[in-house]
């Protein structure tokens, strides 16, 4: 919590002034989803919740399988490499009831899938947000990562 | 008591089994818990009944677990399998999120199917205890094998070989033979060698025991055999051993004293006092002594006893004397005893005139017999008178018996000489050569040429009339021939005395 504090306020003060290595989780701009708690971000992400705190069902996109991104927001968020959740999602497949996220072939894809999808939830390195979508969550670079 | 120890023991060994495989059993369910921790943890996270129920199934499916129940929270529970009345559970674990150890998203509970651990235990300690029996017993076995082998048969042998020996035997002893080289062989060998030194000594002492009967049964034969009576005599008199000769000498005599101890010796003779007399003076001078006696009772019967002292080895105390009795009572024995004393001279052990006689009548026989001639020299002493008034008689005596053991000395031994009383003495012999008269009569003279000493110092000179007689001249009859010599010798008194004179009928 005391993590979270600096960076909310950095997000509701400062928002252009986000270090360039940062995360940040985002979602339409037309969308009604207030900004999310880390744990609430995890279980969407890890499969444990299907829809946003305020109800609305959440379509979960993902960076493609092996990039960089991807591997950067795992680690960050659940401090898994890119195969391990990979394994992870292997292992609840059979079960049926926990689906992973979707993945999108490039970031350009991610951009337009969350613009033209109002319950779209997806993450961009920084610096790729435009005025179609609102960053409810950001993620520091952990020290370290590429 | 190895029974006892037997079955503690195995109790004993049988609960540390099953306590060991018990353990074990719950060990098993930990591990298999922890197995899958990870993934129900995950079920868990995700609210997954499903997968949460297959992991269930799957623990479940473990023989050593009978009930797995999976909590996730804020959510139903996962119960599979059969749940113990207690409800305790053996195995309790809170599942963690995954992502956030912090956050517990459910539990896992597991029973341990407590009944079947107990059998598999109970299996377990029961083959552990029947192993180990086993082993004991395979080891009682080989032991027992080894001991019978090593020790007790061994034992056994030795101890038959023994029973077998005959120490008794004269044969030569066969000793134990052990082919063990241990405690048991130097056993064995141990007895050999006491063995022999017992059958050595026992051979040893049985041949002197052989040797002894041997000696007892002739000394018994000698003893009991004899024909004369032999008897032992302490020192009050009485009889400590007789033999059976001497009882049947005097059986008869007195009554039987019925313990046979204590019979004097004296009291079967007739002179008690006498044999009395005899044994003292035996006693006194440990000298032999021969006395005749004659036995009491109303027959006259002549016993010559000798009398000797025995020294007991091994009592100085005790003396005895032995008593050799001979019947001299017997007829024969009786004359010969008489006859000596009726034909021989007491002083000069010399044939007296009556057995001169005897001896004249045998030589005259055999000298017709064989063609020879019989000479005899009448003696007589002169001078000796004198002796016998100046000196005493017992110088006479000495005298006479001086010249009786001349006259033998110078004659062959079967020449007889006689005293035919008083101081004259008679020489007979057979001749051969008619010349003999003048060599006999002058070694008779010869016999008195030397004087004789009859104290010391003292000599006296005795001569001798001599007449001779002989068969030739005379004839055989023994009356004239003593006649003619008797003529021959007063000739010789007449004339110069010390000289001899042959008889002739011209006289």
């Amino acid at each position: 919590m005391k993590r979270l504090i600096p960076i909310v306020l950095a997000i509701l003060l400062t928002p252009c002034w986000v270090k360039a290595a940062d995360i940040l989780v985002v979602v339409s701009a037309d969308s009604p989803v207030q900004p999310l708690s880390r744990r609430e971000l995890v279980d969407l992400y890890m499969g444990r919740s299907h829809y946003f705190p305020d109800g609305s069902p959440a379509l979960k996109i993902d960076a493609p399988p092996d990039s960089a991104l991807r591997e950067a927001f795992y680690q960050a968020l659940v401090n898994m490499s890119s195969s391990q959740v990979n394994a992870y999602w292997a292992r609840l497949m059979f079960t049926g009831r926990a689906t992973p996220p979707l993945p999108v072939a490039n970031t350009d894809d991610l951009v337009s899938l969350l613009e033209r999808n109002p319950s779209a939830l997806g993450y961009l390195p920084e610096g790729s947000e435009n005025k179609n979508l609102k960053t409810i969550f950001v993620i520091k670079e952990s020290p370290g990562a590429p | 008591m190895a029974t006892v120890f037997l079955v503690f023991g195995g109790y004993v060994s049988y609960l540390r089994a099953e306590k060991l495989e018990r353990v074990n059993a719950l060990q098993v369910v930990e591990e298999l818990v922890t197995v899958v921790e990870g993934n129900a943890a995950i079920a868990a996270y995700l609210r997954d009944i499903q997968l949460a129920t297959e992991i269930a199934q799957g623990l479940e499916a473990s023989r050593y677990i009978s009930h797995v129940t999976v909590d996730i929270e804020g959510n139903d529970s996962i119960r599979i399998g059969r749940e113990r009345p207690d409800g305790a559970p053996d195995v309790f674990r809170p599942l963690p999120s995954p992502f956030s150890g912090a956050e517990v998203v459910g539990t896992i509970r597991v029973q341990a199917d407590l009944a079947y651990i107990a059998e598999l235990a109970a299996v377990g300690g029961r083959s552990v205890v029947g192993s180990q029996l086993a082993q004991l017993a395979l080891v009682s076995l080989v032991t027992l094998w080894l001991v019978r082998r090593v020790v007790t048969r061994p034992l056994n042998s030795v101890v038959r070989q023994l029973k077998r020996i005959g120490l008794s035997g004269t044969e030569y002893l066969r000793g134990i033979s052990s082919r063990s080289d241990d405690e048991i062989g130097y056993l064995a060998k141990n007895i050999n060698s006491m063995l022999h030194t017992i059958h050595d000594a026992y051979l040893t002492e049985a041949e002197k025991n052989r040797h002894i009967a041997q000696l007892e049964r002739k000394f018994r034969l000698i003893f009991e055999g004899s024909h004369a009576g032999i008897v032992l005599v302490d020192e009050h008199n009485q009889l400590a051993l007789s033999n059976s000769a001497f009882e049947g000498m005097v059986d008869h005599l007195v009554e039987r004293n019925p313990n046979g101890e204590g019979c004097s010796l004296t009291q079967y003779f007739r002179d008690p006092q006498r044999v009395e007399k005899v044994l003292d003076t035996v006693r006194r001078n440990r000298a032999s002594a021969f006395c005749d006696l004659m036995l009491a009772g109303h027959q006259d019967v002549w016993v010559r006893g000798v009398f000797s002292m025995i020294q007991n080895q091994d009592d100085e105390e005790k003396e005895y004397v032995e008593v050799v009795f001979y019947d001299i009572s017997d007829r024969a024995l009786v004359e010969k005893h008489f006859e000596y004393g009726a034909t021989h001279d007491q002083l000069t052990g010399l044939l007296n005139r009556r057995g001169g006689m005897g001896r004249f009548e045998q030589q005259i026989e055999k000298a017709c017999a064989k063609g020879m001639g019989f000479m005899l020299c009448l003696i007589d002493l002169n001078d000796f008178k004198p002796v016998n008034d100046i000196y005493g008689h017992e110088a006479g005596d000495l005298v006479l018996k001086e010249v009786a053991q001349r006259l033998r000395d110078a004659l062959r031994p079967d020449d007889v000489v006689v005293r035919w009383g008083g101081d004259e003495f008679v020489v007979s012999l057979l001749t051969t050569s008619a010349q003999a008269e003048d060599t006999i009569g002058r070694n008779l003279l010869a016999v008195f040429v030397e004087s004789l000493e009859i104290k010391p110092g003292v000599r006296v000179q005795v001569g001798a009339s001599i007449g001779i007689a002989t068969s030739e001249g005379v004839g055989f009859d023994i009356e004239r021939i003593i006649e003619a010599a008797d003529v021959a010798m007063y000739e010789v008194k007449r004339g110069d005395k010390n000289s001899y004179r042959v008889f002739e009928d011209a006289i």
